[in-house]
């Protein structure tokens, strides 16, 4: 009898933890959104010889529990040897904003702007650590994406806008199949071409055409920039353009090493008629 | 000695209740805090992925190219 008792309470324990196994959500987090990402250094406004090691990360990450998705936008500084949280981060295009965190106190905030040298961002900015102001420059670190997220980003766009992702394909060749008429099966099957094909010239073209709709992404930026590198006619350059000028109106002194490819597409900007 | 045995597994089976609750709170869903972690946690692993650790002459190297 007290055996029996024993093992009913041991079996009741086994049951209870079952259960919540089995009844465990699966939590997913995943980066969607890039905003800065680098290694770079922060110099005191007031002493240029107090400066420090920063290593930043700042993006929007999207958590899939069951059916439910959130996206947070946070991110994560060092400073020296110090690690901050970095919350109610803004990522816009070319540009993060966030407040510094140290546990559940503010200790300060960041405002960084993209700007490019050579063929790379550079995130240039102020920083305030502690009630000291500093300068911030970091070198963006480009993230390769992998062939199953250039897909996934395709499979968005043509959720998202079937009409547009028919007429993309189109403008460059035959389309793979009609996103519109045949819908879920299509968009999948777009999705597992592009992932085999990424080099595929439709998908590249559906890969910049997301991407002109996400210019708040870096990988996006960096995308479009590699196409305009080695064609600065191409309509996605202007969009892209329009983002660096924007950032370079506030430091007019930038653009004196700017690469080829963004000035030739800023005097189109700035004077479309000269241009034409 | 058996009331021992007794409580200890009644104990056992009050934990495994409460550890339930407390992961993932008396909804079943996260708390802010907790979607701040996780979130955190994917940019600290995602930092780890691309960035490489540096000292000041890479970052010199880098800047003077």
């Amino acid at each position: 009898m007290k055996k029996l008792f024993v093992l009913t309470i041991a079996l009741v324990f086994v049951a209870i933890l079952v259960v919540q196994q089995s009844g465990a959500q699966q939590v997913n987090a995943r980066i969607w959104t890039r905003g800065a990402f680098g290694n770079g250094i922060a110099i005191s406004q007031s002493d240029s010889m107090d400066f420090e090691l920063i290593r930043i990360g700042v993006a929007g990450v999207k958590i899939t529990m069951d059916e439910n998705e959130t996206i947070r936008k946070i991110g994560i500084l060092h400073f020296g040897e110090d690690k901050y949280r970095l919350r109610n981060a803004v990522i816009g295009n070319g540009s993060v904003t966030a407040d510094i965190y140290y546990n559940a106190s503010q200790v300060g905030s960041l405002a960084l702007d993209a700007y490019v040298k050579g063929d790379r961002e550079i995130w240039a900015g102020t920083l305030t650590l502690n009630g000291e102001n500093y300068n911030a420059y970091v070198i963006h670190a480009s993230k390769i994406l992998r062939p199953v997220e250039k897909a996934r980003r395709i499979h968005e766009y043509c959720k998202n806008n079937p009409l547009r992702c028919r007429a993309v394909m189109k403008a460059v060749g035959n389309i793979i199949c009609d996103p519109e008429a045949e819908n879920v099966t299509c968009r999948d099957k777009i999705k597992t071409f592009c992932e085999s094909n990424p080099d595929d010239r439709r998908c590249k073209a559906l890969r910049l055409a997301y991407c002109r709709t996400h210019l708040e992404d870096s990988t996006c930026r960096a995308e479009i920039r590699g196409v305009c590198e080695n064609n600065a006619t191409e309509n996605a350059c202007d969009v892209l353009g329009e983002v660096y000028n924007r950032n370079i109106e506030k430091n007019p002194q930038v653009v004196r090493k700017a690469p080829r490819w963004l000035i030739t597409v800023r005097n189109r900007i700035l004077s479309p008629q000269a241009a034409a | 000695m058996k009331l021992a045995i007794v409580l200890v597994l009644v104990a056992l089976v009050a934990v495994a209740f409460i550890s339930g609750c407390v992961q993932e709170g008396p909804t079943g869903e996260l708390t802010e805090e907790q979607m701040d972690d996780i979130a955190s946690q994917a940019v600290e692993d995602e930092m780890g992925d691309i960035l490489e650790d540096v000292n000041l002459e890479d970052l010199e190297s880098e800047l003077l190219g």
